[in-house]
């Protein structure tokens, strides 16, 4: 008898159906970021969503780079939908709250079943996200001490809506391994 | 006959075989049961194999083994496809057309589309033009070039995805479920569509449940059952095969009054135009009533009227006693159940989730638990209470949101295509069940389909919606 | 009988474009421009906001930034949609300056650093509303791997098929008593519907969808060979609608109006990757 693997696809790990499967969540990020926008003009809640999927993301394909894959992924399709006034910034604005979720789910594998550690991965990484725009208002010549004012209340809520969107996902993660709709992440090299 | 003429024979006959398969046996990924069990046939050039069977008896895993698609199962036995006679260089020795065109589609314009597949194939960029221009043609979707098919009928999308599949010239095509999602109109260019390719060469297999719209297209017929292949046939299914038999249909029970009046409904969108010009509508109470009209006639854009998700541009709707109500009005006294109910599917167990709408009325324990018994009854699924309704087959998924759906016991059951994705038995099974509910629970059931019902006798009454206006139809 | 509004809410607000930044279907100068022209000007309009420093520097960007702007024959009304994100930022900006400096002071700097900010990403606006997503595809084309841009086009592809199951699932849902309509969701207690009844089985959906997207690709041959023909269908397109055999596209939704075939642009060139 003979086993049929999935070809490998993508960056040496990922197969079409995942890659595929993060580019869906990157939609999910752009559809809801898009919805959000129009009804709630509320600083930092498009994090609520943004961390939502990209924990989702870590847990569905929990490999090293799978949400990095969906950073790049949001912020190049939020440019070719009109999204990306900010320009080459908007990629550091996803890519930057990715990495550091890529980042967590290296050092701490398991972690998208547990509230605290989603929790936990959703504030930092809103947080630093944050302080994106920082740059370019230090070259604007915006003063220091405004700068850290406004990157703080920007964390601030962007820290507290990430925080709150990422403590759904342990239940949904686990809901879906139940039913044998994802893997579980635990067999063989997946953070290779 | 002599030695030699019978190799040459023989090596005739070899020449022209195009797919060659040999005790060919599939298991899922921790599956109990294998899909396909030594499943041994061949199929010449030029031939229309069609695979046919119940739902779940292996025809689109059989088509999955032989483009070579099935994953992280295993399998024994070969899957051999030859280029066959005359084939074009940069061509694909088989392609498939998947059930859903929706998700097939992955480009953002036809022509987008139908180039997707040459070039992935390295098919030179001026081969690619040709070919795109000859498939679309092929297909008679040649206008549609630079509009992306979002906006299409499921018809149209089918012709797209078939269209897609010929520009990589593969001797062999393979199309599951072709006619899943179509019309009768659909259906019938679809049959001379693939009458025509049949015409010019194409070896065709496809994989229906209910080949009947193809019997002058089909060469051969292989039944399966449970992934065994178990007869080749030359004509098609028995008649008994799509009778409904002699099983009786319950009596009508229609009681005095009337459950849904609407008056005058006009609907338009921007896009596609009026697509309801003043419909009046009256369905008295325990009435059964089914709804028929082709694919964009407007059906489930009046079915959204009726139940407050759409706001007609005029016109009024009382539905048992409401006058325009909001959808978080019904829950209670309307069930709507829509296409691919399995969508709204969410609940740890089968009990969770027929209850959901219960709980959300208030309903204490000790009253919610024998009404789900009793959905779970009516749909005969009362053995898979416990279970994940995420992990059931498509059937019984579609079984799990009717109870949900019954279990408050509506007055009024609206269905929109209940019977997309169902084999005929299930489709009879099903009806059965809906045409009890008059007198089990006293409901009323409008059908809504682009399909004739799968049992004639069933509705009291028959309507058509053509042209944005309802007309009556003979039973 | 009187006219019924239609029901409003994401669905009416995604299609009538009501964010910022959506390609202006319109001809103009700034239009006419190749992108790669545009973005180097862009580029060179936000670094030059770093120099509006004094209250002339800034008034003649200002000016700059405006004409181009209107240039490219965008309204007032775009405008306002595409700045009034970075006037919340102000907002926050000013009240911070005179905070920190008095009113007197702090006046004067809020202003000009949020002026700053916005003139720094207007140019940006321009761009995207004047140029088409086809080129920017094309351009991505280009420059990223195959098998990224693929995904990337696959994500914007799904974007109306994702918004129609969020629509026909939430219209199940509400209809068996979830609450699931945007004043529903303000109360947190309701959050559980939306992530129990709603994202739930969209991220069934989405892994079902997953599967047979993968599938349909693999068969038609997709990752199979290192390399892949780069055609440019829009040339298609064009050459089939000077012969008069190709019906124009009707975008509708957002999506689609962003993703029309080029026309009337220079012939590009086909090439194998």
């Amino acid at each position: 008898m003979e086993t049929k693997t999935e070809r490998i696809y993508l960056w040496r790990r990922f197969t079409l159906r995942e890659a595929v499967l993060l580019c869906f969540c990157a939609t999910f990020i752009v559809l809801t970021r898009a919805g959000l926008r129009l009804h709630l003009h509320m600083p930092g809640h498009v994090m609520f969503f943004t961390m939502f999927f990209m924990l989702l993301a870590r847990g569905f394909v929990p490999k090293l780079g799978s949400v990095t894959l969906v950073g790049l992924l949001t912020s190049l399709t939020s440019v070719l939908l009109g999204m990306g006034a900010s320009g080459p910034i908007v990629l550091v604005k996803f890519l930057l709250p990715a990495v550091l979720v890529d980042l967590a789910g290296f050092l701490v594998p398991g972690f998208v079943t547990s509230a605290l550690g989603c929790l936990a991965v959703g504030v930092f990484a809103s947080i630093t996200r944050a302080g994106v725009s920082t740059g370019v208002e230090y070259l604007m010549g915006m003063e220091e001490e405004i700068i850290i004012g406004k990157a703080l209340i920007s964390a601030g809520f962007s820290g507290l809506w990430g925080g709150l969107g990422s403590l759904a996902v342990p239940a949904i993660i686990r809901r879906l391994r139940l039913n044998g709709l994802i893997d579980d992440g635990t067999e063989g090299s997946l953070d290779a | 006959m002599c030695l030699n003429q019978r190799l040459i024979k023989d090596f005739l006959r070899l020449n022209e075989l195009l797919l060659d398969i040999d005790r060919l046996s599939y298991r899922y990924p921790g599956a109990a049961h294998p899909a396909l069990s030594n499943v041994s046939f061949s199929v010449t050039e030029g031939e229309c194999i069609c695979l046919t069977g119940h739902s779940g008896c292996g025809k689109s895993t059989l088509l999955l083994a032989i483009m070579g698609l099935l994953r992280g199962g295993r399998s024994s036995g070969t899957v051999k496809i030859a280029q066959g006679t005359g084939a074009a260089p940069w061509s694909s020795p088989a392609g498939m057309v998947f059930q859903n065109a929706e998700s097939q589609l992955i480009c953002t314009s036809v022509a987008e589309e139908v180039a997707f597949g040459p070039e992935n194939l390295c098919v030179p960029a001026g081969e690619i033009g040709r070919r795109v221009m000859e498939a679309l043609k092929a297909v008679g979707m040649a206008e549609h070039l630079a509009r992306s098919p979002e906006r299409f009928s499921a018809g149209q999308k089918q012709r797209v995805a078939i269209a897609s599949v010929l520009a990589m010239q593969p001797k062999l095509l393979l199309l599951d479920e072709p006619t899943s999602q179509l019309d009768a109109g659909g259906k019938a260019e679809l049959v001379q569509i693939l009458g025509e390719l049949k015409r010019q060469g194409y070896t065709l297999i496809l994989a229906e449940h209910d080949p009947r719209p193809f019997a002058d297209l089909i060469d051969r017929y292989l039944m399966l059952e449970l992934g065994c292949l178990l007869r080749v046939e030359r004509s098609a299914p028995g008649i008994e095969f799509f009778h409904s038999g002699d099983a009786e249909v319950a009596p009508c029970c229609r009681a005095e009054g009337n459950c849904i009046e609407a008056a005058g409904i006009e609907l338009a969108y921007p896009e596609t135009g009026t697509v309801l010009n003043g419909v009046n509508l009256t369905v008295g109470r325990g009435e059964r009533l089914h709804l028929f009209g082709r694919n964009g006639a407007g059906k489930s854009s009046l079915l959204r009227c009726l139940s407050g998700l759409e706001c007609p541009d005029r016109g009024e709707v009382v539905l048992c006693g409401m006058k325009n109500p909001q959808p978080e009005e019904l829950p209670g006294k309307v069930g709507v159940l829509f296409q691919n109910p399995a969508r709204q599917l969410f609940g740890e167990t089968v009990q969770e989730e027929v209850a959901f709408t219960l709980q959300r009325q208030g309903l204490e324990r000790s009253e919610w638990e024998p009404r789900v018994a009793e959905a779970l009854e009516i749909c005969r699924i009362s053995h898979l209470v416990e279970r994940a309704p995420l992990t059931l087959s498509f059937g019984e998924q579609h079984r799990v949101a009717l109870a949900a759906v019954l279990a408050p016991r509506p007055e009024l059951l609206l269905l929109d295509e209940p019977f997309a994705g169902l084999d005929f038995p299930q489709r009879l099974a099903l009806l059965g069940i809906l045409g009890e509910l008059p007198r089990s629970l006293g409901a009323t059931v409008v059908i809504v389909s682009h399909d004739e019902l799968p049992d004639s006798r069933w509705a009291d009454r028959s309507l058509i919606l053509s042209g944005g206006v309802l007309g009556e139809r003979s039973c | 009988m009187a006219n019924v509004p239609a029901k409003g809410g994401l669905r009416r607000s995604l299609r009538s474009c009501d964010y910022g930044c959506q390609f202006a279907a319109h001809d103009s100068p700034v239009h006419r421009v190749g992108a790669g022209t545009k973005l180097v000007l862009g580029m060179l309009l936000s670094a030059s906001a770093a120099g509006g420093r004094t209250p002339a520097t800034l008034g003649a960007l200002v000016l700059v930034t405006l004409c181009y702007y209107l240039a490219a024959r965008l309204t007032l009304a775009d405008l306002w949609r595409d700045i009034r994100l970075f006037m919340f930022q102000a907002a926050l900006v000013i009240p911070l300056y005179c905070l920190v400096h008095g009113t007197g002071k702090g006046l004067w700097p809020g202003i000009r650093i949020s002026t700053q900010i916005i003139l720094f990403y207007l140019p940006g606006a321009v761009f995207l509303r004047t140029t088409r997503s086809s080129e920017v595809m094309r351009g991505l084309r280009r420059v990223l791997p195959y098998r990224v841009s693929f995904l990337v086009f696959v994500s914007v592809r799904f974007v109306p098929f994702f918004f129609r199951e969020i629509a026909d699932i939430t219209a199940a849902q509400r209809l068996r008593g979830a609450k699931l309509l945007p004043r529903q969701q303000l109360n947190p207690r309701n959050w559980p519907d939306l992530f129990n009844c709603l994202i739930l089985p969209l991220m069934v959906r989405a892994l079902k969808t997953a599967d047979e997207v993968a599938r349909s690709a693999e068969a038609r041959g997709f990752g199979a060979h290192r390399e892949r023909t780069f055609f440019q269908a829009d040339l298609l397109i064009r050459n089939a609608g000077e012969a008069g055999t190709a019906q124009q596209s009707e975008p509708s939704a957002p999506t689609e109006k962003l993703l029309q075939g080029n026309e009337g642009r220079a012939v590009p060139r086909c090439t194998t990757r």
